[in-house]
This record gives C-alpha cells, structure tokens and sequence, in this order.
C-alpha cells in the first residue's frame, strides 16, 4: 500500500517525516488525519525533538497493525494458536519468527534510561498509542519490582517528601527465613 | 517541560521530581503491574505515589498467613508462603482495633477499641470503611462478620455502598446485616439456639450450619435486604454427628487427627453432603475460624496442593493452655501433617489469620468465579481418630 507523507513538529520547531500508515498507530494522529483538517504539518507541543524520533520509529513498526498483522498488535503466540487451531504450521512458524524478532527489537528499543523513559512515556500518552505506552508503563513497574523505597527513588530520582516520622510509619521490614523447620 | 534539547544527564536537577507528577492514570497503569510487596514500596517513595490509588485492580497478593499483630498500635506481621519471608507492615495509628472478626481477602474486619463498631481495613493499602454504628444496648459482640462484595468499588474508587456486610453474633441468636453507607443494621432473629458459628456466602447466599445438622441459607432481596431464611434438612452421613463446637469443621484438635472434607451436592432442591477424599491436586484449602478458601496452587507459588491450611482456634482453646498452637499443612493424601511456618513464628496468643489473594481483574463479572472458589460448599470436619 503506497503511503501518503505526514509530517510532524516537535515543540523545538523542528520537522520530522512519518508514513500515513505508521501514524495511524497513533490513535490521536489517526483522529487529525481522519478529520480531514491535515494542514501539511501536525504540530506536537508536548514532544520534544529528541523523543519525537523514538516515537516515529515505534510508529514505524507498528504502523501497519491495525491492518492485515493484527496478530502482532495483540502479542503473544500462544493466543493466536488458541483463537486460530487449524493454523497453517509454515505460516505459524514464520508467526512466531516475527514475534521474536519483534520481542527482540523491542528490548533493543527500549534501552534508555529514565529521562527517556519518562519523555516516552507522557508522548505515547498524549499521542494515544496504547502498544508504546504499555511498553514504557511496564519498564517502569519493572524499575520497581523487588527494589527497596531508596532504590526506587534512586532509579527514578524522586526526592523523599516525607517526615521522618512518617517514614518511620511506612517501613515495611523484610525479614528472611530459611526453610529449617524446627521439628518434622 | 521536555522544551530543552541538551542531551540527557544535564538535566537532572531540574528534572528531580517530574516521576511524582506523572498523570493518575498512568500512575494507576504502573501500580496495576506490582504484586505483594512491591506495592507496599511503591506507596513509600514519596506522598504523591502514595496518594495513587491503589485498589482500582486489587493488587496481587499471594497467600499469607496474618500471625502476629497489634492492632492497637496498627502493626501486621504477615509471612508469605511464597517467598518465605516475613513482613510487617505499619498502618497509621488512628486505625485502631481491639478484635479481628473477619477477614476476607486483603480485608480485615476490626472492633473499635472504646465504642460498639466496627470497620473494615485493607493493612496492605491503608484504606478504612466503617461500618454502622451498633447503637442497640442488647446487642452483644459480633464473633464472626463476613464480606459479600467488595468494600471499596473499583470503579469509582469511593465505598462501595452494595457491599453488603453480614454479622454473626456471639450466641449465634441473630445476623446483623448492612450495606456499607447504611445507618443501622438490619437484625435477623434466629430461632435456634443452637447456630453454629460457621457463615459462608456462595453465590449470594448464606449458608450457616446448626448443631442438629439443618443447612441454613439465608437469602437477601431488595434495597432493603429483606431476609428470608430456608432451613434444609440434609442427609447426612457424617463421621461423627455435628455436636462440635463453634466451628463446623473443628471438633477436637488432638496430636492425631485429621480432616474429613464433604461437598455439599445439590439435586432437583435436595441438598446432600458428599464424602470428598481428596482436593485437587492444584488446589490448597485455608481454614479459619474468620476465613476459608480454596486457591489455586499454580497461580501462587509456595503452596502444596490438595492439603489444607489449618489455623488453631483460640477463641475455642482460649480455657486450655496449649503447648503448641495447632496449626500446619495437612497432606489430604497422604495424611501427614506440616508445619506451616518456620519454628521461631509461632503465635501463642493470637489466632492465625489467612490473608489470601485478591482475584486479577475482579469485577461484577468475576465474581461468580470468584465466590464459587469460596469453600461455601464445603464442609470440613476436623476430627480425633484417638
């Protein structure tokens, strides 16, 4: 499907190309471009010209899944295999290469680190494209799992505000206990 | 913000607090993804993470056992049989209790210190509701208090005023039942003497057992939860006939013994109890005298299937000193008894509480599922075999 050029300005006044069809995964892009009031370029004030890039190329990516490879948008193998059970095992296998290949370039996307994490976070919200913000949402959760108060903060460089004795209220004290039972 | 183009690490300074000022919903998306004890860490990061409201998709707690507790000063010592540790969590102070008379997953039902009433509190999140004040002189202590829905509504985040709350009290002579928000209890007399103290709800009905072996279900109706009682006889072959104590499924608790499970069956309005030999072999059961469950062993880790979690009663053993409490890990098959926690955690003057996991994603159409995972149609009779 040939594609008509869109093209985007991020806040720092700068221009940026984009596929009609890779913009479409943005549902607030998708929204303008529906609406017919497409003026040649979209103005993005809340996304800057170093974020604005990431977000293209995830666009790119995942431009075409609301289309023909839907099964990509919705994840996993598994699901596919349960909703469709007489599968083509060729194309089943080409499935699943694209699904690790797209595993792998997500974790080659997202290596950043918090900043960007954030800048990308608040662009996927404000663009409305739910696969990017799921993404950024999860790596956030995953900077937190199995990390103490300090750590987090320190991950994400928030600053306490609490009062001491506050904090003296909320500690959660982790205690480890080995599997020695003392009687059978 | 975002306006500066110099590459990242300049920043910094500036850019200190901008994770405590990001939007609820996404907050909400984060905090959606922790489990137990993650969630607990998240709240203590700073006051706007606290504030995030965090019982929108109940967080996942997996199963553990609430064994030491002070609910004066709001303190929770709580061991998770998953990762084998113990946590104590502090909630504020202005949550103070005297009893624990329910539990009911991450719930606790609490008796106020000074005054007649009681409240609902979640010590994971925090969140307190209260019930009706019990402004009737007669009325005696509630012993056992059970939750029909959730306390707090998911969606609108405020109390969930359907939650119906349903109060058992110490003679067994009357149910005391409200919905959250209501300014008095509806009283149900009992005409039976002999109730026992056991109260389940499975699929909106209430189901209470007498001394003399009728099956009681309660059903609620209308706004103003109108009663009305069915008495049942059922056939029962029971090991040993119902004259046990408080608790339907506790009769003696010896060095040697062991539970005998019936499932109650019913068939074209006849209702039959069933000899159940074993769980499912991906199925734990947590008695209690204020909660009992079935949870799946494969969605928490940590667990033995087809045993059962067995807490000691205190309320039941309050005349006799024990040595050991009696609680453990009974192996159905095998009929072999665990202890349920390390040595060095054993309660000796406080009742265990099983706290187990919220249902992912609950609502109005889980929870069918979800109340048929309750042991409401089970009966478990723990017997002496000396």
């Amino acid at each position: 499907m040939s594609s008509t050029k869109i093209f985007l300005k991020s806040s720092d006044d700068k221009t940026f190309e984009i596929d009609e069809t890779a913009a479409r995964a943005s549902e607030t892009l998708k929204n303008i471009i529906d609406g017919g009031c497409l003026d040649g370029v979209i103005p993005l004030p809340n996304v800057s010209s170093n974020i604005l890039p990431k977000v293209i190329e995830y666009c790119k990516k995942h431009g075409g899944d609301n289309g023909s490879s839907k099964k990509i948008a919705n994840g996993g193998v598994d699901k596919d295999k349960e909703i469709l059970p007489d599968y083509d095992e060729e194309e089943d296998k080409r499935e699943k290469v694209r699904v690790d290949e797209l595993k792998k370039w997500e974790e080659e996307y997202m290596d950043f680190d918090q900043q960007v994490l954030y800048d990308l976070m608040l662009a996927a919200n404000y663009l409305h494209i739910k696969g990017l913000l799921d993404l950024t949402v999860e790596k956030a959760a995953s900077m937190i799992r199995g990390r103490t108060p300090d750590q987090i903060r320190e991950n994400f460089n928030i600053n306490s505000d609490f009062t001491p004795e506050e904090e003296e209220e909320m500690i959660l004290i982790e205690d480890e206990w080995d599997d020695e039972w003392a009687f059978d | 913000m975002g306006s500066s183009s110099s590459p990242n690490g300049e920043m910094k300074m500036a850019d200190h607090s901008r994770w405590s000022e990001l939007p609820n919903h996404i907050n909400e998306m984060i905090v959606n993804r922790l489990g137990f004890p993650d969630i607990i860490r998240f709240r203590a990061v700073c006051r706007s993470w606290r504030s995030v409201y965090t019982e929108a998709r109940r967080p996942r707690y997996h199963p553990m056992v609430l064994y030491e507790y002070n609910l004066q000063k709001g303190t929770f010592g709580f061991y998770s049989f998953e990762d084998k540790k113990v946590y104590w969590i502090n909630v504020r102070d202005n949550y103070q209790g005297k009893h624990c008379v329910g539990s009911c997953e991450s719930w606790l039902v609490l008796s106020s210190p000074y005054l007649r009433n009681y409240f609902l509190l979640n010590p994971f999140t925090g969140a307190r509701v209260d019930c009706p004040y019990v402004n009737r002189p007669d009325v005696d202590v509630f012993t056992k208090v059970i939750l029909l829905h959730s306390p707090i509504d998911p969606t609108t985040k405020q109390t969930n005023y359907y939650c119906t709350v349903v109060a058992l009290n110490s003679f067994s002579t009357e149910l005391n039942i409200c919905r959250l928000g209501d300014l008095r209890w509806n009283v149900l007399k009992l005409d039976h003497e002999h109730f026992l103290g056991c109260l389940v709800c499975f699929k909106d009905k209430i189901y209470s057992l007498s001394t003399n072996g009728e099956l009681w279900i309660i059903s609620l109706s209308g706004p103003m939860l109108r009663a009305t009682v069915q008495k049942v006889l059922v056939q029962i072959n029971l090991t040993v006939g119902l004259d046990f104590q408080k608790e339907c499924y506790l009769v003696e608790s010896e060095e040697n013994f062991r539970f005998v499970i019936y499932k109650l069956v019913q068939n074209l309005g006849e209702y039959k109890w069933i000899r159940e030999y074993n769980l499912p072999d991906d199925r734990a059961l947590f008695l209690g005298r204020l909660c009992s469950r079935i949870v799946s062993t494969t969605e928490y880790g940590g667990l033995q299937g087809n045993s059962i979690y067995f807490t000691d009663d205190k309320l039941i053993h309050k005349a006799r000193v024990s040595e050991y409490p009696e609680t453990g890990i009974y192996n159905i098959r095998s009929g072999s008894i665990a202890p349920c926690l390390p040595f060095n955690l054993y309660p000796f003057d406080l009742p265990h509480i099983w706290i187990t996991p919220s249902v992912r994603n609950r609502d109005a159409i889980d929870l069918a599922e979800f109340w048929t995972h309750w042991s409401g149609t089970m009966m478990v009779e723990q017997i002496s075999i000396n």
